[in-house]
């Protein structure tokens, strides 16, 4: 077994070092007692950017059983299924106030005392990361948060082989903006600086100028974001030139613009890296800096498996769209609360993102959307309705624009019903004539001057689709 | 119109993020930037603070200025860009 321990933290100006960390979690330790070695089957915490959260993080990760990672906002707890009543849930003092929300989970809650002055431990280093595995939990932008369950090996085996890809120095210092409570947050800010045992710049929050005043210093070699924060730190005013840490690395998705803007700026690349919750650490352009492309998350990791196409043993020909399939050797063990974790849908051990995407000739795969966002046609292609979406909101005159599905007699068709008060349907088509490929059209497309929306002002696709249907049979 | 030029752009770059459908008819220097206002999520109101930055030529510095406090209306954002414009 491993015997990682928690690696010396920054934050708000105050240095946290590992030995006064390690000594806070071993007196929390302490304090929960034997009951939560042998009474439960889980532990929950809520996990959040704070060393006494990392410490309450390392304490619970020398308990035999996995540990559920909370967010701090108590209404992300919800899950399908629910976290089982009667779990602990360890909470920091200054948490105390989600108490009731956790009893009214039925969670059995218990408040830490304050941490002591602690001088950290004395005599043989302590085991921590101990523990089976963890529970965390999908962003639930499909439904209820899903939780999925990964052991320790499988966690700390991801995170080790793209730092390692990535070939960010042991001791190099990790600057982590990510909200440490999901998987990507988790991985790529405090257990890349655990697996480094770098020092860890904790950010309560993302906080561009805190970000650019870090890169600055020159003490960090490795930063993870997302192409929102990239895009601020590229396009905020800045008084003069600046560097930024070796390895840069954005999740998700399409940043070309923001590429060039970070690399204008800051001189170092933006790579590009995916994975899931279910599948961490699938990709990442580790090629030399010189070499890094923009438009895709780069090569599967050493021992990542990645196949293209409607069935994985079959896979497409280079530069041919589908679904994304990924075997992995840290992937998920299941959904749900282990000991009681369903598998994942899989075939052959391959497991289905929900995501599209090709890969080219060397292997590298770029990423076109989400499978909810397209829809397969009869001809067989595969379109990506977000893709449709973007080039007819850039039309000058056009508003708001909903590109949905359609159920046709012939089909599935697609469907655009745009918002403008200026254009006909004869100049939105000849817009998209110029833009894009012709099976890429909607064969339905309307003009409104308003779209029907939701109470909170998001475009109805319902009666968008009601809409489009009506005109399409008439 | 509040006489006020810090205030009405502030309010014109909170209505460019907000967008039409959202932005209050109402909208002044008291409207709350989130919590029955605005409800600005927490990318856009990173976008907000660059685009002030942007207009007004100024840096939010973390450590010294009151940004939680700042982000809660139109007016009390501007207050803090006037304090910083004056500097």
């Amino acid at each position: 077994m491993n015997s990682y321990g928690p690696p010396p933290v920054f934050f708000r100006g105050r240095h946290w070092s590992a030995r006064e960390i390690s000594g806070i979690a071993l007196a929390w330790r302490e304090a929960l007692g034997e009951q939560f070695r042998v009474s439960s089957d889980l532990i929950a915490m809520v996990m959040t950017n704070h060393p006494e959260a990392v410490a309450l993080f390392f304490a619970l990760s020398s308990f035999p059983v996995p540990l559920i990672l909370l967010p701090p906002d108590p209404r992300a707890w919800r899950s399908s299924p629910p976290v089982p009543p009667g779990t602990p849930l360890c909470l920091l003092p200054s948490f105390r106030t989600l108490a009731h929300a956790g009893e009214q989970l039925g969670l059995t809650v218990t408040v830490l005392p304050e941490p002591d002055v602690v001088t950290g431990p004395k005599g043989e280093r302590p085991s921590f990361l101990t523990l089976p595995g963890f529970v965390l939990f999908t962003s639930g932008s499909t439904g209820l948060p899903k939780p999925v369950y990964r052991s320790t090996a499988r966690v700390l085996a991801g995170i080790s082989a793209l730092v390692g890809a990535f070939h960010v120095p042991p001791g190099g210092g990790v600057v982590g903006a990510l909200p440490v409570a999901y998987s990507h947050g988790l991985g790529q800010c405090l257990l890349a600086a655990t697996v480094l045992q770098s020092p860890l710049r904790l950010l309560e929050r993302f906080d561009h100028r805190a970000v650019l005043s870090l890169f600055a210093s020159g003490q960090y070699q490795y930063w993870a974001g997302t192409p929102l924060m990239a895009d601020v730190l590229a396009r905020c005013p800045l008084p003069r030139s600046q560097a930024a840490p070796p390895v840069c690395a954005v999740g998700g998705g399409r940043t070309e613009a923001v590429f060039h803007a970070f690399l204008k700026r800051f001189g170092v690349p933006l790579r590009r890296t995916y994975g899931t919750t279910e599948a961490p650490q699938i990709a990442a352009d580790t090629s030399a800096p010189s070499q890094v492309r923009p438009e895709t998350v780069g090569p599967p990791l050493p021992g990542v498996q990645v196949s293209i196409g409607d069935d994985p043993r079959e896979p497409f020909r280079p530069g041919q769209t589908g679904r994304i399939w990924v075997k992995s050797p840290w992937g998920m063990e299941g959904y749900g609360f282990s000991p009681v974790v369903e598998p994942g849908e899989d075939l052959e051990g391959w497991w289905p993102t929900s995501d599209i995407g090709f890969l080219d000739e060397s292997g590298y795969l770029t990423l076109i959307g989400r499978m909810d966002d397209c829809v397969k046609l009869n001809s067989g292609y595969l379109v990506n309705l977000a893709d449709i979406a973007g080039v007819l909101t850039g039309c000058p005159g056009v508003t708001d624009v909903a590109v949905v599905p359609l159920e046709a007699p012939g089909g599935p068709a697609i469907g655009a019903l745009v918002e403008s008060d200026t254009l006909s349907p004869i100049e939105l088509r000849s817009h998209l004539a110029r833009l894009l490929p012709p099976w890429s059209h909607p064969q339905v497309l309307e003009v409104t001057h308003e779209l029907p929306r939701l109470p909170g002002g998001k475009p109805d696709r319902k009666a968008c689709i009601a809409i489009l249907e009506k005109s399409a049979s008439g | 119109m509040t006489g006020d030029s810090t205030v009405e752009r502030v309010q014109a770059i909170v209505a460019g993020i907000a967008g039409p459908r959202r932005t209050p008819s109402d909208l002044g220097p008291g409207t709350p930037l989130w919590k029955d206002g605005l409800w600005l999520d927490s990318s856009e109101m990173l976008e907000l603070i660059v685009a002030c930055e942007t207009e007004f030529g100024v840096v939010f510095d973390p450590a010294h200025d009151p940004i939680q406090e700042a982000l809660k209306t139109v007016s009390s954002l501007a207050g803090v860009i006037r304090s910083k414009v004056k500097r």
